[in-house]
């Protein structure tokens, strides 16, 4: 079984995406092998008030019980709070995904803090999606830089209590997450060198392994491969497919 | 199915025959049945002396010798040198090693005319020239350490200079869907898959707008992977006769093998 940790629906201006309904990409996923993915809205990274298309994310999957959708929340807009109370109370909703780079906060901010209390008292762990694309391959007037790694790792460890899910880290970013803390959980969509799977796994523990993709940003075969490729143990291979995220996410 | 991967990387290292083994036995694991060597390219910075050079090409031929059947070589030159040393270094690669084409990286622009003898000679001897390419606009043209990146432009203008001389302009994803267009009007230019992570879509767009049979699976390993990389083709919305192209058959023509 593989459950999908980061697959995004919608539209990019800069890649033309195959998977234009919630049924296509579904079908996608399945095809891949992919039973289950958490899934974000594009819409929402760079609309002023990601709350309007993490809505329609949820009118749109409620059809679909192997996409969950995942709410981006901006901490520093006014409406946070009550949004976040919102989707908690939406049952289908384990976890929420914050993008500090594109809604242009620090993760030192108060807002920050205040958010990390709620998820704390409400044992939610927190996505935080440290770059969409490769700095190297984005359009030139819009160039965003990945979250600073120094930043998340002092944010997880000052809430210990609080799992962080970090999306797309480099592989050196991946090991460095990891091994500065005790709560930090990393995909595997964009670690790569030659063995990725077992590379990794030669420097952090496999507990602290998630599959994810970055569908529909990148090839979903890649991700795939990435694991099936890999000469690991069955337990390994179980933790980073499907259990850690299932454990994490009280599925 | 035949595959080939017309890019990787062997790493100068303590025991690179030890390395290259490895990476053997992972490129087979998954089928994959010759890889082209390009050498160690940035072990000596943007402008490697001739010793350097020398040293890069050494272990190629080292490494090719012991598994001949599964590595080709190529032969990494930089424009910056004298024509004698080049020819040299050519003529030890390709004519005595058999070696199937030149690498050039970052060095000097791929508009320099320092390049000229370099073409005139890859002509001669008709095989390709494997030139670095990466979007400019994005990452910039000069090196903060020195050197000169090449982006698709400069390779659309080097193709035009040499129309006879085959062309393998690198990275895929680091031209973009821009690269693509750039290298389109000049049938003496091919391009390979890798680059950067597999971002979805630009294979299927290289396909409809230059053609399967212009395309050649890349990985750039070993700071990627073969998976990762493989997953692109494979995963790639092309009909299956057209990844057969793109993962062995078109660089089996261009190289001209025998397997």
């Amino acid at each position: 079984m593989l459950i999908d940790i980061n697959v995004s629906f919608g539209n990019w201006p800069f890649q033309k995406f195959l998977f234009d309904t919630p049924g296509k990409l579904e079908r996608h996923l399945k095809k891949e092998g992919i039973s289950m993915a958490f899934v974000s809205s594009i819409e929402s990274v760079f609309y002023p008030d990601p709350d309007v298309y993490n809505k329609i994310l949820f009118k749109k999957l409620k059809i679909f019980p192997s996409l969950i959708p995942i709410p981006i929340i901006n901490p520093f807009l006014s409406n946070w709070k009550e949004l976040f109370e919102e989707y908690v109370a939406y049952k289908k909703i384990k976890t929420i995904k914050i993008l500090p780079n594109y809604h242009n906060y620090s993760l030192s901010s108060e807002s920050v803090n205040e958010m990390m209390e709620k998820l704390k008292e409400r044992k939610i762990p927190l996505i935080i999606q440290i770059r969409l694309e490769d700095e190297r391959n984005q359009y030139p007037l819009l160039k965003i830089k990945g979250v600073e790694i120094e930043e998340i790792i002092k944010l997880a460890n000052h809430f210990p209590q609080v799992p962080v899910i970090c999306l797309c880290p480099y592989f050196s970013e991946a090991i460095l997450l990891v091994k500065e803390t005790e709560n930090i959980y990393v995909d595997i969509s964009f670690v790569e060198c030659l063995d990725t799977i077992v590379t990794l796994l030669k420097e952090i523990p496999a507990r602290r392994v998630l599959f994810g993709s970055h569908t529909p940003f990148l090839y979903t075969r890649s991700a795939v491969m990435k694991i099936k490729s890999a000469d690991i143990s069955e337990k390994d291979i179980q933790a980073i497919t499907f259990k850690n995220v299932w454990d994490l996410l009280k599925l | 199915m035949l595959i080939i991967d017309i890019h990787t990387h062997n790493i100068l290292c303590e025991q690179p025959f030890k390395k290259m083994e490895e990476t053997i036995r992972l490129a087979k694991k998954l089928g994959i049945n010759k890889l082209c060597l390009l050498g160690d390219v940035l072990r000596f910075g943007y402008n490697p002396s001739p010793e350097q050079i020398k040293k890069i090409n050494d272990l190629t031929i080292k490494l090719v010798r012991r598994w001949p059947e599964f590595l080709i070589g190529f032969c990494f030159l930089n424009p910056r040198h004298n024509k004698k040393f080049i020819f040299d270094e050519i003529e030890r690669c390709i004519i005595e090693e058999n070696f199937k084409g030149i690498k050039l990286e970052i060095s000097v622009n791929a508009r320099d005319k320092r390049l000229d003898p370099i073409m005139k000679k890859a002509e001669e001897l008709n095989i390709v020239v494997l030139h670095h390419s990466w979007d400019t606009s994005v990452i910039g043209r000069k090196i903060k350490s020195g050197g000169y990146q090449s982006d698709p432009s400069d390779i659309a203008e080097l193709a035009c200079r040499f129309p006879k001389v085959k062309i393998i302009m690198a990275h895929l994803s680091g031209g973009g869907i821009k690269g693509i267009l750039k290298i389109k009007p000049f049938p003496n230019v091919w391009v390979d898959t890798s680059g950067s992570q597999p971002f979805s879509g630009i294979i299927e767009y290289a396909v409809k707008e230059l053609g399967p049979e212009r395309i050649l699976y890349g990985s750039d390993i070993p700071g990627r992977d073969f998976s990762s990389q493989l997953g692109r083709i494979y995963g790639a919305k092309i009909k299956e006769k057209e990844k057969r192209l793109i993962l062995g058959e078109n660089a089996q023509k261009l190289l001209g093998l025998k397997c």
